[in-house]
């Protein structure tokens, strides 16, 4: 499959020099990390094993001299994958619930003579509690009536509808009022004497809600927020612009993308987190060929997940100053224009 | 579901009283009902249903093309690795050291743990 640069040299016309397969070039110390991109004088390929020929040029055609070396860099992208399942929409969650009404019209009733012996406490208690629910009868007169009306929003509980459960679940394990009585006064009198005194436990844990502190208070430092969303770690560097950016150094020796991203990782977060990274393969690119002296820079993203732990700027060697957990959406407001642009398609929406 | 005559005229075996309750309860004289509708609740059903339907194809639509737009990043970036470096090219492409996610990946769930993330994780 030829690339798009070779397929526009063949519309054009173009040509720069033979073209050659990389791994047809003239062998290339493993040291070497300047790579030349250069298109002119490279009539003998074995005068300066610097310079490989045929590679073809980033833009045609050039609006300024593109630089002749490229120094790399690895930049990770390390992301904590969504806790919770996805939150409903408004449309979503009316859909649902007016597909389960549909299946309660379509359910047997509830055969309480098959569950409840007549005349047990078990029975006495199904009763007392469905009697007190306000409920949708599919067998009842109005088993019609199975839709939401406009503006009810019973549906949408809180809860998930737990506290509708505990109310109508018949449990048998109900607290007496004497015992209840019995557990006070034992609370009270361990108070007293300065005890710490052990509730004891529910009969059905209850949820956690949903929304965290963390969330509420819109703590960017914490991975406790937005729980259900992709959150990505960005750093703020300390040079004379502060901007922030996903991690990143270029490769020193011998290093490859993977172990420069991991080294990256290390040095600007710290050991304490315990992270996988998905693949060798690079997720994005970024080409600055901007720069002074002639030397350009080329970004490769690599792609990680955080798995625990947190991260820890305190004495970093990249020189950052600050970090943040952010969506993606959040990202877009504080990075910038131009480096969204690079990599607004390497990070998921959700 | 027969009850099978046997032994003497009147007397019959009728089977475990178990079996003949759970029996019972699924042939239950309320057993479900076809849904009739009325004509503008049968509008209604079918407006929500091709809402419903042309919710998922977006969605889904949606989906399919961010998953694509990643696809084309990753081949951006081999090839322009390809044509910087064969060396990083060929480790990056080499699936050495690549395996199965690690067990610590959470599968998401309708409500967060208990103790939330753990942030205090030390490497020992």
């Amino acid at each position: 499959m030829p690339s798009i640069e070779e397929r526009i040299l063949k519309i054009t016309n173009y040509s720069p020099g033979p073209l050659q397969l990389p791994s047809t070039n003239s062998v290339k110390p493993a040291c070497m990390r300047y790579i030349s991109t250069t298109t002119t004088s490279v009539a003998d390929p074995t005068a300066d094993p610097a310079i490989i020929p045929g590679i073809i040029p980033n833009h045609i055609p050039h609006t300024r001299p593109a630089p002749t070396v490229h120094r790399i860099a690895s930049s990770v992208i390390i992301s904590r994958s969504p806790m919770l399942t996805r939150d409903l929409g408004a449309f979503e969650a009316s859909y649902y619930f007016y597909q389960r009404r549909l299946n309660d019209r379509l359910q047997l009733p509830f055969t309480r003579w098959f569950y409840f012996k007549k005349g047990t406490l078990a029975d006495e208690e199904w009763k007392r509690k469905q009697a007190a629910a306000e409920k949708y009868n599919a067998y009842g007169p109005r088993q019609w009536a199975d839709e939401l009306l406009v503006g009810d929003n019973k549906h949408m509980s809180e809860d998930n509808g737990y506290q509708y459960l505990v109310d109508t679940t018949v449990t048998g394990e109900e607290e007496t009022l004497s015992t209840a009585i019995a557990r006070v006064e034992a609370a009270k009198e361990a108070e007293a004497k300065g005890e710490a005194f052990e509730h004891p436990t529910e009969i059905i844990s209850k949820p956690f809600p949903r929304v965290t502190k963390a969330g509420l208070e819109n703590d960017t430092k914490s991975l406790d927020r937005e729980m259900s969303r992709t959150l990505y770690l960005l750093v703020k560097t300390k040079n004379k612009r502060d901007h922030w950016r996903f991690p990143q150094s270029f490769l020193v020796e011998n290093e490859n993308l993977r172990e420069g991203a991991e080294r990256t990782l290390r040095d600007a977060a710290g050991v304490n987190m315990h992270t996988w990274f998905v693949g060798n393969v690079p997720i994005g690119h970024r080409v600055h060929d901007t720069n002074t002296e002639n030397v350009g820079r080329k970004v490769f993203f690599m792609k990680a997940r955080i798995l625990a732990g947190q991260a820890d700027l305190t004495d970093n060697s990249l020189g950052l100053s600050d970090f943040q957990w952010l969506t993606k959406q959040e990202i877009e407001k504080v990075v910038g224009k131009v480096y969204f642009g690079f990599v607004e398609h390497m990070l998921v929406a959700r | 579901m027969a009850v099978k005559a046997k032994g003497k005229k009147g007397k019959q075996d009728k089977g475990d009283l178990r079996v003949r309750l759970i029996r019972y309860s699924l042939y239950h004289p309320l057993t479900p009902r076809p849904l009739r509708f009325g004509t503008m609740r049968m509008l209604r059903h079918w407006t929500i249903h091709r809402a419903w339907q042309i919710h998922k194809r977006n969605s889904r639509k949606e989906r399919e093309l961010e998953l694509e737009r990643q696809y084309n990043k990753i081949r951006a970036a081999c090839e322009e690795l390809r044509r910087t470096d064969p060396r990083l090219f060929r480790i990056a492409i080499a699936k050495k050291g690549v395996g199965a996610p690690p067990i610590e990946l959470r599968i998401p769930t309708d409500t967060p743990p208990k103790n939330g993330w753990n942030h205090s994780w030390k490497r020992a």
